[in-house]
């Protein structure tokens, strides 16, 4: 916990005194579209999960960090830090993520696909679920006892992304191994669907004109892994979701997802909130 | 198990360090000052003209896009940055509304310029009226003389 706390005041630090850079961040938790972070350009986020079960299960609530920056116009990488905190069972660091994203042609296409990878050092604790891949419920095991199970997963997405008549349309395909373990490739999906309310952009700073808020809904779940074959005791979930570009630099984004199988969790609820500056070049 | 996740956080920690030390070498070499003469819209997509054309109320919002979208690269008077090349010159600005439309939206991943198809399309539009904006008064003659051919269709005269 104080590599979180020491990375939320440098983070805090950097903000006061960056200039500004308008944020791009998707609507989406979940799902990828085909925008990278801008060349140079860092953006910090704090999100949080709060997982509501059925059956009258501990509820949980996962927080993580998240710094994405955008090495040229064609490669990005992210790092995340989690962690996941229970009502009565406790605290705990999840690990940390790695990920990197592609994109292998040049300008806009009907389909823009981009190439997704992601090395995971994480625990069985690990509650944010940027990701649901494979089938059966989360562990319901005291938060204690899963922070040492530790697991190792390479994860890889082909993300396609459109752009059609002022919506974007993504669809990822996921395919996750857990390289600590001897366990096929578990698979799962995501797709999502928003748009801008906004039309012309109006000449002054405003809050509140929908130039400023993005809407759309996203769907996501598990597919079984190459060992398990069928959709039983898979969880799904399809969330609508906000973003509100509360300033030039920043962006607030909230989902609800309802969990559509009785494997999923009734909610999960989800805040988070991003911001984008040059940390190299520009002005 | 341990042997195993000894590896890995070996591995990862050498990963790590091998992106940290070469990232900056490889993102200097993006973007920057130099332009992609391969980087060029279909004739479709440059025929297209500005709908916003005779909107003169819809220049201030692209002036607020530019600045919020466009300044972190290109500065605040389009003039350029270490990160993005300057937008004032007249091969620039001798292109179609059309051309600059397509150039905004779809972006160039080879040479750093982002996509911004995630704008509303009249949003894209304002932007190029902005940078119509950045012509010089006294450079509008020449550039329209010297790009006759094709012929330039911007959202203002020219000889403005």
């Amino acid at each position: 916990m104080p590599i979180l706390r020491l990375l939320v005041c440098c983070s805090a630090a950097v903000l006061i005194t960056a200039v500004p850079a308008r944020a791009q961040e998707r609507p989406y938790f979940v799902t990828y579209d085909h925008y990278l972070e801008e060349p140079g350009n860092l953006e910090i986020a704090v999100a949080n999960t709060i997982g509501l079960p059925k059956h009258g299960d501990r509820g949980y609530s996962a927080p993580w960090l998240e710094l994405e920056y955008g090495i040229t116009g064609w490669w990005t990488v992210e790092l995340y830090l989690e962690s996941v905190t229970t009502r009565r069972d406790g605290s705990a660091f999840a690990g940390w993520r790695w990920e990197n994203r592609f994109r292998p042609l040049k300008g806009e296409h009907r389909i823009n696909p981009v190439l997704y990878v992601e090395y995971e050092n994480i625990n069985e604790a690990s509650r944010i679920q940027k990701e649901i891949v494979g089938s059966g419920p989360l562990s319901i095991e005291p938060i204690a006892e899963l922070r040492r199970e530790h697991a190792h997963e390479l994860e890889g997405k082909l993300i396609l992304s459109s752009a059609v008549r002022g919506w974007n349309v993504s669809e990822n395909v996921i395919f996750e191994k857990n390289l600590s373990a001897e366990e096929g490739v578990e698979l799962g999906y995501s797709v999502g669907v928003s748009r801008s309310l906004g039309g012309l952009a109006s000449g002054t700073t405003c809050y509140f004109c929908r130039e400023n808020f993005v809407m759309g809904a996203e769907a996501y779940g598990g597919l079984g892994s190459t060992s398990e074959r069928g959709l039983s005791d898979t969880r799904h979930f399809v969330a609508p979701v906000v973003g509100w570009h509360l300033t030039g630099r920043s962006t607030l984004k909230a989902s609800i997802g309802f969990g559509l199988t009785e494997a999923s969790d009734r909610y999960l609820v989800r805040v988070g909130w991003a911001y984008e500056f040059p940390v190299r070049g520009g002005r | 198990m341990i042997t195993n996740e000894r590896r890995f956080s070996t591995v990862s920690i050498i990963v790590t360090l091998l992106v940290v030390t070469f990232a900056p070498v490889v993102g200097r070499g993006a973007g920057g000052q130099e332009r992609d003469p391969m980087w060029i819209a279909p004739a479709d997509a440059a025929r297209r003209t500005n709908p916003l054309a005779n909107q003169p109320s819809a220049e201030a919002g692209g002036e607020k896009l530019f600045k919020q979208r466009c300044a972190t690269c290109h500065g605040d008077d389009g003039r350029g940055s270490e990160k993005g090349p300057n937008l004032a010159t007249a091969d620039v600005l001798a292109q179609t509304d059309g051309a600059l439309f397509w150039k905004i939206s779809g972006g160039n991943t080879r040479g750093g310029m982002p996509s911004f198809s995630f704008l509303p399309e009249p949003q894209r539009w304002q932007l190029v009226l902005r940078l119509r904006e950045l012509q010089p008064r006294s450079e509008a003659v020449t550039v329209g003389d010297r790009f006759a051919d094709p012929p330039v269709r911007t959202a203002r005269s020219p000889t403005r």
